[in-house]
């Protein structure tokens, strides 16, 4: 009902080839990304990857060395084209928030309307739409963390911007807190209908609110995918280990079929000789006798993991529903049983950056 | 003259008093170690009761007269007069204070400007020059027999237009005050979080827009208070305006005191002025509480941008030369002029060592028994807290707000009256000094004690040593940079006090400061060269080095 006062029309974003260096150091390198109507693209990975680098230079905070930036159809930045930040009609909203502290809720969410629109009724819808309604008087340091992200979300919108930025939308929020925030978010983006690129190094905010999610590492994309694909696809055995839990494992290939320290593994394309599997944890079984080791036993609620010790092999992360059925020093045989899963041609070959542990 | 006086330090204290309340400390294992003993308490009511001597005994002594005497004193339209003259002086000095030093602290912070980083340090400088040496300069340069027209005379220009007056005092109290705007908008410009000015952007609002509407809005409470610093210095300025015949308040009272035998009338209108003071700070503190702001999120704050001001760099940098040539250059081109004509009359060098001995002595004096005093105060409020603890700060800090003159002549009249055995002593001197650099010497001594905090203490206590023992052995030592940098301050303070140091050195004890002073007054530019030279050079070291320090931070 309300929301229909706000009018978004939801614009386009294409990236094309874009570099930039903050002195000697390269940040962005190469990038190329194209972000349809109304979709959210999560720009996913570790600190210092570039991707906060590259929201700013979206927005026109930042210039970049080469490349170019179309939003909605028009250029704003290129190699004879600049557009200032005002001009871009792109709403975004900071990881501090930058609320402004000397305005009160309704000074922050009205700032960005020309004078003529900056009405009550319109702040007011504005406020309704991130359930703040009546709250207008109050200034930004008296509310609570969650409330304060969504002044900034209604400040960011309310001009109707062809386009959303989220700079860690959710990283200063209490982790109680932030599930919470985050479906709302989630809803508010679905329903709004708006464009939206958001930056973040939480595999879980990725998954959750991204249509598609953008991989980065050392200012490339690494790769873009929806999330289910990324999941079971990694271009890379960095991302599998990145986006969730992963068991890389060695073994032979002959056809679609790898012989591995845990038996037989359907391949998703056939290849011959030495490759490395990605075996998700929950994709495994253990039956009970056999010459695994159960090594240790984390419990989660929902279900069970077991770091078990193959005999010929490295650690494996297995994940099972409800509670422990085994017990520390248990023998135990771990199996596939998943779908046929993807390889990678040499262990280590292209493990560039860290395997993060879960 | 006087009071706030052209020190360093005494900006960061005062901005400490309109942020009070820093850390509380908040411990309650062992608090009954912890509480000052009783010895600390009275000592510290001995010294508030001193700190508030000069304005009690003012009262005191113009309600003598009757109150029927006062009234006619003060509504005359001779108040009248000095009231406006004095006011508008202080707000045209604040105001054009303002109006160079906002545009200064964003050029020196925010943008390319060329050679930035010297400018950072050099444009605090004209602060060390105290505003009678500064009067002097321009008199000596702008002046009947002045240096510009010694120049001018050949070309037949025989006199200039008078600087007397509103006129120079106005320029020579803003050249020499408007780096307490600066040094209060700059540390604030520093805090800014840029992110909310990349939101402004993002909003569709351009630099200026977003200039006029997030950043200046926040300035406003550091622009309120460097502009509080200069209005109560132009109120309490004694040297520059009766160098440049301006009737303001301090020059009808020092008049008044001089000319006449009836001192009450004197100790009427210092009052009066003590009540402008008053509603100066009652103002400040108004217009504080209705621009409160909150701090919204201690988010990260990113490294401080560079603005490029494109076509305007080199302007810019015209315009920062010609105002730093103005009020640095010249004047001290002008002082050393005078001096080379004074070296070759034969003036006398040795009646300068002199002063200097004499303004030494008279300072270490100020210096050792100001930090003597603020020692318990500063024990108390730290340590202590409470209703006493406030109290004996509160009063300590009244220095802050009475003029120099006001408190001279106080204490001119208990000397009479009251004590006669320390009229025309060094000791009545050495009170005024301590009632006004007091805050200075206790802002330096709290700080320090607020960083040893109490643990040390309560573990000394718990080795079984008595208060005394941890006093000297624990708290002393590692107090000592706080000690040590607040005598340093206000050993310089006293250097260059002018009011006080006029009316309460014994007869026959000149220092650098009455020295300039008098000369200017008598037209004997070449004597005071030397002296105001010393004072310049002596003031700028304390400057420079705090300046340095506010950059590193």
């Amino acid at each position: 009902m309300v929301r229909s006062m706000l009018s978004v029309e939801p614009g386009t974003i294409t990236v094309t080839g874009l570099d930039k260096s903050f002195g000697q150091h390269p940040v962005l390198r190469g990038i190329d990304l194209h972000v349809a109507p109304r979709t959210v693209v999560a720009l996913l990975g570790p600190s210092g990857c570039g991707k906060t680098t590259l929201l700013r230079t979206i927005a026109g905070l930042e210039r970049p060395d080469h490349g170019s930036i179309e939003v909605s159809g028009g250029v704003v930045v290129g190699p004879s084209a600049w557009v200032a930040p005002e001009r871009r009609r792109i709403g975004m909203v900071f990881q501090d928030w930058a609320l402004f502290p000397h305005l009160d809720v309704a000074g922050n969410v009205g700032y960005g309307l020309p004078r003529k629109q900056r009405t009550a009724e319109r702040i007011e819808a504005a406020l309704e739409i991130v359930d703040l309604g009546g709250l207008a008087k109050r200034m930004p340091g008296t509310l609570s963390g969650g409330q304060q992200q969504r002044v900034a979300l209604a400040r960011a919108i309310a001009p109707g911007p062809s386009v959303l930025l989220l700079d860690e939308p959710f990283s200063n929020l209490d982790s109680s807190l932030r599930v919470q925030v985050r479906s709302e978010i989630h809803q508010l983006l679905v329903e709004v209908g708006v464009t939206t690129v958001f930056v973040t190094h939480d595999q879980d905010e990725a998954f959750v609110l991204g249509d598609e999610v953008a991989v980065m590492f050392e200012g490339q994309i690494v790769q873009i995918a929806k999330p289910a694909d990324l999941y079971a696809h990694p271009a890379t055995p960095w991302v599998a280990g990145f986006v969730g839990d992963a068991n890389l494992l060695d073994g032979s290939a002959d056809g679609d079929v790898a012989r591995t320290a845990i038996g037989a593994v359907p391949l998703l394309t056939a290849t011959h000789g030495a490759v490395t599997v990605l075996l998700r944890p929950e994709e495994l079984r253990l039956t009970p006798g056999g010459d695994t080791i159960v090594e240790l036993i984390e419990y989660y609620g929902h279900d069970t993991i077991y770091l078990v010790q193959l005999a010929m092999g490295p650690l494996v992360r297995v994940r099972v529903g409800g509670a422990p059925q085994h017990r520390r020093g248990d023998l135990v045989t771990v199996a596939y049983a998943g779908p046929p899963t993807v390889w990678y041609p040499e262990r280590g070959v292209e493990t560039r950056g860290p395997r993060l542990s879960p | 003259m006087g009071r706030p006086d052209a020190s360093p330090r005494g900006i960061l204290t005062n901005v400490k008093l309109t942020n009070p309340g820093g850390r509380r400390a908040s411990h309650t294992g062992l608090a009954r170690l912890r509480r000052a003993r009783p010895v600390m308490s009275v000592a510290g009511l001995v010294v508030a009761a001193v700190a508030l001597l000069p304005l009690i005994y003012l009262v005191i002594r113009a309600s003598d007269l009757g109150w029927d005497r006062v009234a006619d004193i003060v509504f005359t339209s001779r108040v009248q007069g000095l009231l406006w003259r004095t006011g508008t002086l202080a707000a045209a000095v604040t105001a054009s204070s303002v109006a160079i030093a906002v545009p200064l602290a964003w050029l020196t912070v925010r943008t390319d400007l060329p050679l930035r980083r010297l400018w950072v340090v050099v444009t605090v400088l004209p602060l060390a020059i105290p505003t009678y040496v500064g009067g002097f300069a321009f008199i000596g340069a702008l002046g009947p027999r002045g240096v510009l027209q010694d120049w001018l005379e050949p070309f037949g220009v025989n006199s200039l237009p008078s600087l007397y007056g509103f006129p120079g005092a106005w320029l020579v109290l803003t050249l020499f005050t408007y780096p307490y705007v600066l040094l209060t908008v700059r540390a604030a410009i520093r805090r800014l979080d840029s992110s909310q000015e990349d939101a402004s952007r993002t909003l569709g609002q351009g630099r200026w827009l977003t200039f006029r509407r997030v950043v200046l809005p926040q300035l406003r409470p550091s622009i309120t208070a460097g502009a509080l610093l200069v209005a109560l210095y132009t109120l309490s300025d004694f040297g520059a305006v009766s160098m440049l015949r301006f009737d303001s308040f301090t020059r009808a009272i020092f008049v008044q005191y001089r000319a006449s035998l009836d001192r009450s009338t004197a100790a009427v209108l210092g009052l009066v002025l003590v009540a402008v003071t008053l509603v100066v700070l009652s103002g400040e503190s108004a217009a504080r509480r209705s621009t409160a702001q909150h701090r919204v999120h201690s988010g990260s704050i990113r490294s401080t941008p560079v603005t490029p001001l494109g076509r305007w760099r080199w302007p810019a940098f015209a315009v920062v030369s010609v105002l730093m040539l103005i009020a640095l250059v010249i004047p001290l081109a002008v002082i050393t002029t005078w001096l080379v004509r004074g070296l070759d009359a034969r003036e006398p060098l040795r009646l300068t060592t002199t002063l200097i001995g004499n303004s030494l002595r008279a300072s270490a004096f100020g210096a050792l028994a100001t930090v003597v005093a603020a020692w318990p105060v500063a024990v108390l409020s730290v340590r202590r807290g409470g209703w006493l603890g406030r109290l004996v700060e509160g009063a300590c800090w009244a220095g802050h707000s009475l003029p120099g003159l006001v408190v001279a002549l106080s204490l001119v009249f208990f000397g009479a009256r009251v004590a006669p055995g320390l009229y025309q002593t060094q000791w009545l001197l050495t009170l005024a000094y301590v009632v006004l650099f007091l805050p200075q010497a206790l802002g330096a001594i709290r700080a320090s004690l607020l960083q040893i905090g109490p643990r040390l203490e309560e573990a000394s206590h718990l080795l079984g040593r008595g208060w005394i023992v941890t006093l000297w052995r624990i708290v002393a030592p590692l107090a000592r940079p706080g000690i040590a940098a607040g005598a340093a301050l206000v050993f310089l303070t006293c250097m260059k006090e002018l009011p006080a140091t006029l009316l309460l050195a014994p007869t026959g004890y000149p220092t650098l400061a009455t020295q300039v002073w008098g000369a200017t007054s008598e037209a004997f530019f070449a004597r005071a060269a030397a002296p105001a030279l010393a004072l310049v050079l002596l003031s700028s070291l304390p400057m420079t080095l705090l300046v340095l320090q506010e950059r590193d931070r």
